[in-house]
């Protein structure tokens, strides 16, 4: 699990983070969603200890990640949002990575590629930027690490890319890639029946609704929301209308109609639109706080 | 296993390093070693205004000369962006420890890259030497390997340096501490600097040296205000005791150098924020 508590962060005199706690727990996506600027990317480097608290503790599995001890590094794996590659084919490049990491499973690699169809062989400097995304994307989840953190991964990527990469991490999530890879030996079981913990921060919700749960909302130096799916359709009601409601937090047009986003006072269900949940937490901080605490 | 040191972690990151070696360091070797080669050709074109044919004592030296360049040069092209904010992400997430990361990289700096240029330069030599016809060349380089210095320190060039020399080198690792000085300083500017690493480096040695200089001078125009009280005798003495001074002294600014900037380098690794 990863703990933040009380934590504090700044560059130079700019404060970032000012006493958030947060806990990420196992087995789960979390989609990490702010405007630009409000820090997703650095909450990433405290996780993975490119970073360091100014005060407050963040721990990973009880592992300080700024002390980058090997045993928590081979555990974790951060994919930037920039694309950062050696000039070699991704196969070499995540031949040379995996044998530092205990699960690394190639033929998982493989697999991962031809569905994202990126060519192995192809140097990643005759790739577009979208295939080299892909080509890191399935880098990063065949090392099988038990965290990963993956900024702004669908910028970049076109509309189909974009589905292939939520077809791709939901089937990691839940495993069923790990058991269509899984070989007889050990090694492969231990890896099948592994479940990671994803972390994706992105300002492009749409691109990861269906695919993130819980959901965690950055503000300057604050977190907003820190909820899941059922958690936030108990608290809140997104109406779909043909008027805009007076009573809702926030509206926002849309073709047909309405979308409202309501306080869920009579406990009724609702699909919730993570966008239009983004803008309502935006627009009502103090009063989605309220909410959320009663 | 352990958390600081484990072979097979280290084994990984030697060859995770050396995949990437000739890549990034590949073109600096090649001009580097292209280097003897325009050597030998200025000789040959310019043979008869030599006297006699270009000795393997003085190409050793050449060759020394330029293998301490590729050992200056081998921290900023091999290690160029593990202190960057973007690119220096993949080093510092690599599953070693800093220990692991830090012996390799002195490994690849201080003893791969010797050998590596050593070996090449001293193949190109035999091959050269091995030309027929008017060769400018006499004898084979690599019969001075093993009877010469990785750092010389010319003991003829001041008879009374030479009374001392055989005695200072024989100060333990005293050839090592003055070829890891020189190395250790572009080690940890590489780490300290994110651009123009080996240029801004040089430019603090000249600056260093320049200042040093003034020094020295200074020092010398008391010298020799006192200079003329001694007999020579007493001269004579106060000179050697001034070289022993200075041997003695490089040595252990040699070892201190070495210790404090490779020790600062283990902690920059370390501390290194991205």
């Amino acid at each position: 699990m990863i703990a933040i508590k009380n934590l504090d962060f700044s560059y130079k005199n700019a404060a970032v983070f000012k006493n958030i706690s947060l806990n990420f727990k196992e087995g789960n996506v979390y989609g990490l969603l702010g405007e630009n600027g409000v820090g997703k990317t650095t909450l990433l480097k405290l996780i993975c200890g490119l970073q360091q608290a100014n005060a407050g503790s963040c721990t990973v599995d009880e592992f300080i990640p700024s002390e980058r001890n090997p045993y928590f590094l081979q555990n974790i794996f951060y994919l930037p949002e920039e694309v950062i590659t050696d000039d070699t084919t991704p196969e070499l490049f995540v031949k040379k990575l995996g044998v530092f990491y205990p699960r690394y499973d190639h033929q998982y690699f493989i697999d991962l590629m031809q569905e994202l169809e990126v060519d192995v062989t192809r140097k990643f400097s005759a790739l577009s930027y979208g295939q080299k995304k892909k080509a890191l994307l399935a880098c990063a989840l065949s090392l099988r690490t038990d965290y990963l953190l993956l900024d702004e991964p669908t910028n970049g990527l076109d509309i189909p890319s974009k589905a292939k990469f939520r077809k791709v991490i939901l089937e990691h999530s839940t495993d069923a890639a790990g058991t269509d890879a899984a070989g007889t030996d050990a090694a492969n079981k231990d890896a099948a029946s592994h479940v990671p913990t994803i972390i994706i921060s992105t300002h492009q919700v749409k691109d990861v609704e269906n695919l993130i749960d819980p959901i965690v909302i950055l503000d300057h130096d604050e977190v907003l929301l820190d909820a899941t799916f059922e958690e936030i359709s108990k608290k809140l009601y997104f109406e779909y209308g043909a008027e805009k409601s007076d009573d809702a937090l926030y509206s926002e047009m849309m073709p047909g109609g309405y979308i409202n986003v309501l306080p869920n006072k009579f406990e009724m269900e609702s699909k919730v639109n993570v966008e239009a949940l983004f803008n309502a937490v935006r627009n009502n901080k103090k009063k989605i706080r309220e909410i959320f605490e009663n | 296993m352990n958390k600081t040191f484990d072979i097979k972690r280290f084994g990984n990151i030697v060859r995770y390093d050396a995949m990437s070696y000739f890549k990034n360091f590949g073109w600096t070797l090649i001009v580097l070693l292209a280097l003897p080669i325009g050597i030998w050709f200025l000789f040959y074109t310019n043979m008869s205004t030599f006297d006699s044919p270009y000795m393997h004592g003085g190409r050793y030296g050449i060759l020394k000369f330029i293998m301490i360049l590729a050992v200056i040069l081998a921290p900023s092209r091999l290690y160029k962006t593990c202190n960057d904010p973007r690119r220096g992400i993949q080093f510092a997430m690599l599953p070693a420890s800093t220990l692991e990361k830090f012996l390799s990289m002195i490994f690849f700096c201080c003893v791969a890259t010797p050998i590596v240029y050593m070996t090449g330069a001293v193949a190109i030599d035999t091959i050269l030497t091995l030309i027929p016809g008017n060769n400018p060349y006499d004898g084979f380089v690599f019969n001075q390997i093993f009877n010469s210095d990785i750092v010389t320190i010319d003991p003829n060039i001041n008879s009374d340096a030479a009374e001392y020399y055989d005695d200072i080198t024989k100060l333990p690792l005293y050839k090592f501490f003055a070829f890891l000085a020189y190395v250790s300083i572009f080690i940890f500017t590489n780490m300290l600097f994110k651009k123009r690493k080996v240029s801004k480096t040089i430019g603090i040695l000249v600056v260093v040296g320049i200042i040093a200089m003034v020094a020295v001078i200074r020092f010398s125009m008391n010298y020799e205000g006192f200079d003329s009280s001694f007999t020579e005798e007493e001269f004579h003495e106060f000179n050697m005791a001034l070289i022993r001074w200075i041997y003695y002294g490089g040595y252990v600014v040699n070892v201190i150098i070495s210790t404090v900037l490779l020790y600062l380098t283990y902690y920059k690794i370390r501390k290194q924020k991205y």
